[in-house]
């Protein structure tokens, strides 16, 4: 009775897990149909969901806005603020700032805190603006951190500003009277301006009254981040000031014009139940519209919502615990309720890629974000197929470890933007991301899985020796190394046809590529000293290790350099976490290769 | 004891020889890699990998201090080769294990060869215009025309390697000789006569009459471009009689051409992007540059071009864009870049012989590893199905 109870015990927390986050609905009437709107943004049509989280991200480092009394704003309400009720967003403490020269040029510096209003910034815009320019003069990789933080912040602050000029012209009350009103100054203006232009009297009141509409919603347009309105076949879409004009030259204005600018009048005057009832007329309205669009984000919006790779980490996280009760406790059935445990989470995390892929039209790999994502699930994969058949918990282990970390390098890759972004022209071909980019993904994922056995191994050389008694832990080293060998080389090479079809040169010793081929030699050197015995089992234990610095090279390290077409992921925040993954392995090498390490009580020696 | 070919050759095929060369194979890319931080891509393509030693910089020469990439290409080479031939055996164990190693030979064979063979050169063009040649951007040659002929001008051309070289260049082509006075791989101009500057005029005709020209380091960063200037003497040949036709200053890419006249004919002379000819010609009809709607994110780059080769009886419209190049005549022309404002197409010209060895050896080394994977795999899975 009580091994079922332990059976059971995996499931259904993980069941509770997901209910718990899968449940909580929006306060707001309306908010939830808001949240699914299509817009083009960035080059797709993503949900206002999408929109506020990767905005929020940029500007405050998470997705959700916490306000000085422990409030906390979820991103769609603070969104919806930012649209329609410009001056409450602006009094909001969205912008973070760390950087204390940065702080010190506002003279906040005695302030104990960290998040700033746009309203207290804009005295200030004209000298953040001064300072970007300085800054941009400085090449990227010279920048200095306070030159760095001044850009984030002028980008941030002017993304800001964009998304707020998005659906409603600065200081508009009642935008839909104001509608009505451009309409109809429209007929006689169009007609002064016509005359006007033919050399023919024409009445200068109404050009007046209808330049300084056009002159508005051009602005508007311009600086507009947001693409809400469906126009036309295909893929059309225009930004709101664009669609107000077209009145000009079609005769009148798209109707999702007019409910964006409905639902922003109920949100700017309070009126809640009107919000919900013109928020569902914009939903059926675009569904009907731009039906295509409506499903995408509606179902980015529930990937969104479900978090897959939220949930997958917690539960990699609670396998993991489960595992170390079995280690201690040596009970069968708690390893059965791990393992179900980390099912759960590999479920997640698969729905999580294949959602991805779905909503881009891609292969899995397209950045540094959804390249830890990938690593990470193909490791656990692999790991998983390990415990098939050594059933002690050191593969589960390796695929909750694995699986956990690479997930929190996601979520720190994530707070540039939108992780689903478009793709530069260059990258512009499934077949090669498809080929190339995941062979080489795969080749990191044995290799950070053949280190991770290998820590294994040393662990329990220290705490519980023998390391490995019946050698089956380092020939399973092995095994992964060769896999690795196989995707390392064959991604390489696939990446040097792909340089080869794209600009004639199969090779170009490009920072990466270079990355790419160290761990082929790696690999090589590993594979030609074990045959010729340099190497026996704690040298192979010692090179695996070895071998995660240099994929973590590879993977993080060239892209620090800052050179070359691979340059596309630098990041100075990562430097410091690389350099204690380097010392942590340069710890477990020399522990494995000291003298005393896989020797019995009585100093015989055991392992070789 | 063992004679010493013998000793040699034991050497030579041992798979100690192996760990070495990769082992150094490694540490070389790694400090390569580095090394671009600082140096540019070229440079350092041409110092550590395209090279037999790696020399430290010292005085005047430098100090050999560790294998090139050449280097250590040839003895895995012959590393592998003398392994396989002495120690050939044809069981299934092995088929996989020579297929790798066939397919790495016929790689490393291809990386030499490209290095070797390979020619890359630009092609840039504004809409309408058209051309047969491309340049290499890395070097330079001088050009001098003699423009006295009534429907085509004659061209002679002296490659950068003999400008280096400096001294009297003549030849049967020219009815004088060219002097290389100064040549600089990287050049910079000051004005003469300023207060405070002993400057003096480079040459006596043309825009070095008003220039001084100074040489500096050549350039290392991704964005700078090394400036080739030379200054150039044009004498009489030793038998002949005549004036000396004076000294003038070019510099790639920069200074147009420069007329003067030798012997009653009319000459131009300049520094241009060495050219290479190509056997068809291309004129650019329309480029176009599109970006993701809302966005500044290139979305895809694509030349239109109209390809004429006389001797082949072909005049037709290509397209070339992003990851879809125009192959032609054993030439491949990719779409590359673009000019400030999108005013026209720069295109990469790549006429590699050795292309196919890549291709083949990945082949031949992905069947290996395939073959030698699964063997293993199911010998391991046999192994516990028994046990």
């Amino acid at each position: 009775m009580k091994k079922q109870l332990f059976i059971w015990i995996g499931p259904v927390i993980t069941l509770l897990w997901v209910a718990s986050n899968l449940l909580t609905r929006p306060d707001v009437e309306g908010l939830a149909e808001f949240a699914r709107l299509p817009v083009l943004e960035g080059g797709r049509i993503k949900p206002l969901d999408t929109v506020a989280r990767t905005t929020l991200m940029i500007l405050h480092g998470r997705q959700t806005l916490r306000l000085p009394d422990k409030v906390i704003l979820p991103p769609d309400r603070w969104l919806a603020e930012v649209l329609f009720n410009a001056p409450l967003a602006d009094s909001r403490p969205v912008f973070g700032i760390n950087n204390p020269e940065v702080l010190a040029l506002f003279g906040f510096e005695q302030q104990n805190r960290k998040f700033f209003s746009f309203s207290e910034l804009e005295p200030s815009l004209a000298v953040i603006d001064a300072q970007g320019d300085i800054a941009m003069g400085a090449e990227s990789a010279l920048r200095t951190p306070y030159q760095t933080a001044i850009l984030n912040l002028r980008n941030g602050l002017y993304l800001y500003q964009r998304l707020k000029n998005s659906l409603r012209p600065a200081g508009a009350e009642d935008f839909f009277s104001e509608i009505a009103g451009f309409m109809e100054v429209v007929p006689a203006g169009a007609a002064a301006l016509l005359a006007k232009r033919q050399g023919k009297p024409y009445d200068q009141t109404a050009l007046d009254d209808f330049l300084a509409f056009a002159k508005r919603y051009g602005g508007m347009a311009e600086t507009a981040l947001l693409l809400p309105v469906p126009h036309g076949e295909g893929t059309g879409w225009l930004p709101m000031g664009e669609a107000l004009l077209r009145i000009v030259s079609e005769g009148k204005v798209p109707e999702a014009v007019l409910g964006y600018a409905h639902a922003g009048d109920a949100w700017r005057q309070g009126n809640a139940a009107e919000f919900g009832r013109t928020a569902k007329d914009l939903t059926a309205l675009l569904a009907s519209k731009a039906p295509q669009a409506s499903r995408h984000a509606a179902f980015e919006e529930l990937f969104n919502r479900i978090d897959p790779f939220y949930q997958a980490m917690g539960l990699y996280v609670l396998s993991f615990l489960i595992l170390c009760a079995f280690w201690l406790h040596g009970d069968a059935s708690l390893r059965s309720g791990a393992l179900a445990v980390l099912l759960g989470a590999l479920v997640f995390q698969t729905f999580g890629l294949a959602a991805r892929m779905l909503i881009q039209g891609r292969p899995p790999v397209t950045n540094l974000y959804s390249s830890a994502v990938f690593i990470g699930w193909g490791t656990a994969l692999l790991s998983l197929l390990l415990e098939r058949f050594r059933r002690d918990g050191i593969g589960a282990a390796c695929a909750a470890v694995i699986g956990f970390v690479t997930l929190v390098i996601a979520h720190h890759l994530a707070g540039r933007g939108d992780t689903l972004e478009m793709l530069q022209a260059v990258l512009d071909t499934n077949i090669w991301l498809a080929t190339h980019v995941v062979a080489i993904t795969i080749g990191y994922s044995a290799m950070f899985l053949a280190g991770l056995l290998a820590t294994a191994y040393v662990v329990r050389g220290l705490f519980a020796p023998p390391p490995d008694p019946d050698r089956s832990l380092t020939r399973m080293i092995y095994g992964v190394l060769c896999f690795a060998t196989l995707f390392s080389f064959v991604g390489t090479v696939l990446g040097g046809i792909w340089a080869d079809q794209s600009w004639g040169r199969f090779w170009g010793w490009d920072p990466k590529e270079n990355g790419a081929l160290l761990i082929v030699l790696w690999c090589a050197i590993t594979l030609h000293a074990r045959l010729g015995g340099y190497i026996r089992e704690r040298g192979l234990v010692a090179m695996a290790l070895f071998g995660n610095i240099v994929t973590a090279f590879s993977w993080f390290g060239v892209n620090m350099l800052g050179v070359g077409l691979h340059s596309y992921g630098f990041m100075d925040r990562a430097v410091p976490w690389l350099a204690a993954f380097v010392g942590l392995q340069m710890g477990l090498i020399g522990m494995v290769l000291m003298p005393s390490f896989g020797k019995d009580s009585s100093g015989k020696r055991v392992v070789s | 004891m063992k004679s010493l070919p013998r000793r040699l050759l034991d050497i030579l095929s041992s798979l100690k020889l192996t760990v070495v060369c990769l082992s150094a194979a490694m540490v070389l890319v790694f400090v390569g890699t580095l090394a671009q931080v600082d140096g540019g891509l070229h440079e350092v393509q041409k110092r550590y990998f395209q090279s037999l030693l790696v020399w430290w910089p010292h005085g005047d020469g430098g100090i050999p201090v560790f294998p090139g990439g050449h280097l250590i290409i040839i003895v895995l080479l012959a590393n592998l080769l003398t392994a396989h031939l002495r120690r050939f055996r044809w069981t299934s164990a092995k088929i996989g294990i020579h297929l790798i190693h066939g397919g790495l030979v016929v790689m490393l064979l291809g990386v030499l060869l490209t290095d070797f063979l390979a020619v890359e050169s630009t092609m840039t063009l504004s809409p309408g215009q058209s051309k047969d040649y491309a340049e290499d951007q890395q070097s330079c040659e001088l050009a001098l025309v003699e423009t006295s002929g009534k429907d085509f001008d004659t061209v002679t051309t002296i490659p950068q390697s003999l400008l280096e070289q400096g001294g009297v260049i003549s030849t049967p082509s020219l009815p004088f000789r060219v002097v290389v006075i100064s040549y600089f791989r990287n050049a910079r101009f000051v004005e003469p006569g300023r207060p405070g500057s002993n400057a003096k005029p480079a040459a006596s005709g043309g825009i070095g009459s008003r220039t001084a020209v100074v040489g500096v380091n050549p350039a290392t960063a991704m964005n700078e471009r090394n400036i080739q200037a030379a200054v150039i003497g044009i004498e009489p040949l030793p038998d002949a009689k005549g004036a000396p036709g004076g000294s003038w200053l070019v510099v790639n890419d920069t200074v147009g051409p420069q007329s003067f006249s030798f012997g009653g004919k009319n000459w131009t002379l300049f520094l241009r992007p060495t050219r290479h000819l190509l056997p068809f010609r291309l004129t650019l009809r329309s480029f176009t540059h599109d970006l993701y709607p809302g966005t500044q994110i290139p979305k895809n780059f694509a030349s239109r071009v109209l390809l004429t080769d006389p001797a082949h009886r072909e005049s037709r419209e290509v397209a070339i864009s992003m990851n879809r190049p125009l192959r032609y005549r054993g030439v491949t022309v990719y779409q590359s870049g673009f000019l400030p404002g999108d005013s026209g197409t720069i295109l990469q010209v790549v006429r590699n012989p050795s292309f196919i060895a890549p291709y083949l050896g990945c082949l031949l080394v992905a069947a290996g590893m395939l073959w030698q994977f699964s063997h293993h795999f199911l010998g391991f899975l046999a192994r516990r199905r028994s046990a």
